[in-house]
């Protein structure tokens, strides 16, 4: 036998059998990514050794990975702001992480923690102008605050730098109370613009169809109302609404599922979104005018 | 002059040793491989590169510097090669400090050509942004500082102990001079006192840190200047202690 053949053979056995056992790892995570723990800024800084901004990169990275989960809506969003408020506090000049972060917790829903988050960019980036006119996006579609929207506008208009002939047509058009499905589906394709990555713009398409949801599913609950008032009971089901003339037609689902009326507090849902924003209050918009006003309902 | 020749022949020295060597290929990988961490982040991948790549070149340089630093005078005294040099018409105080200015040397070397690299890969992500140039310019003269501060840290170590021992003391400083800012912080209240006298003890590193500056595109403002004179200042008071032990120290 040639001298090292005898280490050969054992390189390519051992080499082969590392190999089936490598097959059997479990190699894919079986559910979604989720991120269990959030370390406090205190110990983030700490174990930065004097690299806050680098930490902030790495989690923002996790953040990233967090957001981009396929079943994100499966797992949950709740580690979401501890994630935000981590990584602004490790690196509060982070525009970039308030902007997005923010983005996806008012497509889910979570529009106080959106503002507090994007309230929080506005004091640590006052160069941004993206970050008030963010936070006045989301006065004026959750809740329905032209008032605040237009404050949040104007705000957004005296940053240096900022498009400020369009955020001052919105802060009028919001202390105007203008055409407002308009104005908000013309300000979501603005901040659609402005995005840079799939991900916002992901998260702000599904706010533009959340839009239309609202829009139509209000004209369908303005004229059960008018029902309600003249027959003192619901329709029983939304098709009486077209053959009592109360509707033309039903306008169609924007997300893609079948409209109901739900007995229970007479509003309208969809077989695909229970979730619907509060009707308008009182005083503040014209009836029924406006999708989005009132905060969104808690899922 | 005797500094100088010392000097010339501990970078030639220096540039031969495997450490040193494999550390800068290191650095190196580092530095690129930024680009692929980068490409996992949402928008703002520059960020990412340069913050990743700064730190890799700092983290690089101080292993460098510690290692290299440590074993400069005790290597030196451990394999006997101190006993002719100091036979000549060479003060003590001389050959430390032809040492320490051969290692400074190395280490900006080191760091030059990290940083080239990184010019590189940065030209890569950032060719639809403008370059923040002179602030990034300025986060890499401000690690030049640091290590040259953790070298002469290492050097005072190297001078009275093994080269072993030097090095894990030299570390064991830099990492808490990286602390010093936070642990003023913490050691507020009843500990103030001996926090106050550790915080000058330790090199504060994170002062001499420019990456959030670099990161912004930020001008550099006075703090930044103040923090690279402490830094000089710091390394020239930790040489003169090294002198000074060194020229008392018994060979023997």
């Amino acid at each position: 036998m040639r001298p090292g053949t005898l280490q050969a053979l054992a390189f390519v056995t051992l080499a082969a059998a590392t190999g089936a056992a490598a097959r059997g790892l479990a190699v894919a995570r079986e559910g979604p990514f989720d991120i269990v723990f959030v370390p406090t800024a205190q110990t983030a800084r700490w174990s930065a050794l004097g690299h806050p901004t680098l930490v902030a990169n790495f989690q923002w990275l996790r953040a990233v990975q967090y957001l981009g989960e396929p079943k994100g809506d499966e797992r949950g969003w709740d580690a979401l702001l501890p994630l935000g408020n981590l990584i602004t506090d490790l690196d509060p000049r982070h525009d970039y992480a308030y902007q997005v972060i923010a983005n996806v917790l008012a497509a889910k829903g979570r529009v106080r923690d959106s503002n507090r988050l994007l309230q929080k960019g506005v004091r640590n980036c006052p160069d941004k102008y993206i970050l008030p006119f963010h936070r006045a996006v989301n006065a004026f579609l959750y809740s329905g605050n032209y008032a605040e929207a237009g404050r949040w506008f104007e705000i957004a208009s005296r940053v240096p730098g900022a498009p400020a002939e369009r955020m001052r047509g919105y802060a009028s058009s919001m202390y105007t109370k203008g055409n407002r499905v308009d104005a908000a589906l013309k300000m979501l394709s603005d901040m659609y613009e402005e995005a840079t990555d799939d991900e916002s713009r992901k998260a702000i398409r599904q706010r533009m169809d959340v839009v239309r949801f609202e829009d139509a599913a209000a004209t369908i609950e303005r004229a059960v109302d008018r029902y309600r008032q003249d027959r003192g009971m619901y329709p029983l089901s939304l098709e009486f609404l077209i053959f009592q003339g109360y509707l033309a037609r039903i306008p169609d689902e924007p997300l893609g599922g079948r409209w109901y009326l739900d007995a229970e507090d007479g509003r309208v849902r969809s077989t695909v979104r229970k979730d619907r924003w509060n009707k308008p209050k009182p005083g503040l918009l014209s009836p029924g005018a406006h999708p989005g006003a009132g905060a969104p309902e808690t899922p | 002059m005797t500094i100088l020749p010392i000097a010339l022949v501990t970078v030639r020295e220096a540039l031969r040793r495997k450490l040193q060597v494999n550390l800068l290929v290191f650095g190196l990988v580092l530095v690129l491989a930024s680009i692929a961490v980068s490409m996992l982040t949402l928008g703002e991948q520059r960020r990412i590169v340069l913050d990743l790549g700064l730190t890799s070149m700092e983290a690089i340089g101080t292993l460098i510097a510690v290692f290299l630093g440590a074993s400069l005078v005790a290597g030196d005294i451990e394999r006997r090669v101190i006993y002719p040099v100091v036979a000549k018409p060479v003060s003590r105080t001389e050959y430390l400090l032809g040492r320490y200015a051969g290692l400074a040397a190395t280490l900006l070397l080191n760091l030059a050509v990290m940083a080239v690299v990184l010019a590189l890969a940065v030209a890569l992500v950032y060719s639809r942004y403008p370059f923040p140039l002179v602030p990034v310019l300025w986060a890499v003269v401000s690690i030049g500082v640091q290590l040259l501060v953790i070298a002469a840290v290492a050097v005072l170590f190297s001078s009275f102990t093994t080269s072993t021992l030097a090095a894990i003391f030299a570390l064991a400083l830099t990492l808490a001079g990286r602390l010093s800012n936070d642990l003023v912080t913490l050691m507020r209240g009843t500990n103030a006192t001996l926090s106050k006298v550790l915080w000058y003890l330790l090199p504060n590193l994170g002062a001499l840190s420019l990456n959030e500056v670099a990161l912004y595109g930020r001008p550099v403002d006075a703090s930044a200047l103040v923090a690279g004179g402490y830094g000089i200042l710091y390394a020239a008071a930790a040489l003169a202690l090294a002198s000074l032990v060194f020229e008392r120290r018994d060979f023997r």
